[in-house]
């Protein structure tokens, strides 16, 4: 089984990032933690079936950033979107 | 003075607010934004990262689309949060009424054994796996807390007359229910018809409860299919359809929509897809 280590910095990615980011490639490999004070090590177990893997693991990344920014995106609204989820139902004792 | 405010004070400030939305990559490139109610926007992944720390010009121009598909509110504009909730009230329209369709599973048990049945079946002398007068009570008051004007209720199984007494039960406290607040009310039973008899039939008449039935060929798969004590399925089906149909109503006794409109067997035995 063909096997990589990557790691992020826990200063810019938190693990639940990283682990959202790994779900959408579970077709493709598993993954294992190593968190440490300085690193988050990612065990990567590739399906033998996949051939390229710094293809992959370049769309990982791009995944994890992906889902950083949307962690941003949903921590920023928050109180907006319960704002309008409020004001839709607020006549339907739904809320 | 004029009562409008000139159009340089709509003009974009470039000042702006995120509004909820999610996005996710298609291809190179490219990534796909959308809203809370679907409104969406495709556009490349550092317009998408100028979007998100608040650096879109407005001269850009994803910057309207954005302004328009409701992804982004300029800084003090309250009307873009006051239609996206709008939007999202039409939307999810559908909730306020809750759903109009309860099952009730009277049993567990059936005289059947099919191979591809979802339901955990069990053996047919096993009153242990029957809905109880408790259970029927408080599933009833589930039932009448939807707010929907109009209620449907499903008898399934197992072989849901293998309990009848509680469907008679269950029919006759719905229907006062029902009267008493005014609310449609639907009773459908689905059934494999083994069990039928014209008691049966007649009180489904009586009461105006719908029957959902299946067939899955001819005799041959049929009975394969779903294997009975007397190894008969296919004939109980054929004789008491045609009981259903003359005691019941014709129009009262349906097959749930299948693969093909019309599977083979179905002309044999006379039925018709719903």
């Amino acid at each position: 089984m063909l096997e990589r280590v990557i790691s992020f910095d826990p200063a810019a990615y938190s693990l639940e990032t990283i682990q959202r980011a790994a779900y959408r490639y579970i077709d493709k490999f598993s993954i294992g933690f190593n968190v440490k004070e300085a690193s988050i090590d990612c065990i990567l177990q590739f399906d033998k079936e996949v051939d390229d893997l710094d293809g992959v693991i370049q769309d990982f990344r791009k995944e994890v950033l992906d889902q950083h920014l949307r962690a941003r995106i949903a921590k920023e609204t928050e109180s907006i979107r319960h704002l309008i989820l409020a004001h839709a139902f607020s006549r339907t004792g739904l809320v | 003075m004029s009562k409008f405010l000139p159009p340089e004070s709509f003009a974009a400030t470039g000042a702006y607010d995120l509004l909820p939305f999610n996005f996710t990559r298609l291809e190179g490139d490219s990534y796909l934004a959308t809203n809370m109610v679907g409104e969406s926007l495709i556009v490349d992944r550092s317009t998408l990262d100028d979007l998100v720390n608040k650096r879109l010009a407005p001269s850009h121009p994803s910057y309207t689309d954005a302004r328009a598909k409701h992804l982004i509110a300029e800084k003090g504009d309250k009307a873009s949060a006051e239609l996206l909730a709008l939007k999202t009230r039409t939307r999810y329209q559908r909730l306020q009424n809750f759903t109009n369709l309860h099952m009730f599973v009277t049993t567990l048990r059936c005289d059947h054994s099919c191979q591809y049945c979802q339901v955990s079946r069990q053996s047919e002398d096993k009153g242990a796996f029957d809905m109880t007068l408790e259970m029927a009570d408080k599933s009833l008051d589930m039932v009448f807390r939807s707010p929907s004007k109009a209620v449907k209720i499903e008898f399934q199984g197992g072989e849901p007359l293998l309990n009848f007494d509680l469907i008679r039960y269950i029919v006759s406290k719905a229907k006062v229910r029902a009267a008493a607040e005014g609310r449609d009310l639907e009773i459908v039973i689905a059934t494999t018809l083994s069990l039928a008899t014209t008691e049966i039939l007649e009180y489904c008449r009586d009461n105006h409860i719908l029957l959902s039935v299946s067939l899955d060929g001819p005799s041959d798969l049929h009975n394969k299919n779903r294997p009975r004590p007397g190894k008969d399925s296919y004939q109980r089906f054929v004789a008491n359809l045609q009981a259903a149909r003359e005691i019941v109503g014709y129009d009262r006794v349906s097959e749930p929509p299948r693969l093909s409109r019309r599977p083979v067997g179905l002309s044999q035995a006379g039925t018709r897809s719903a």
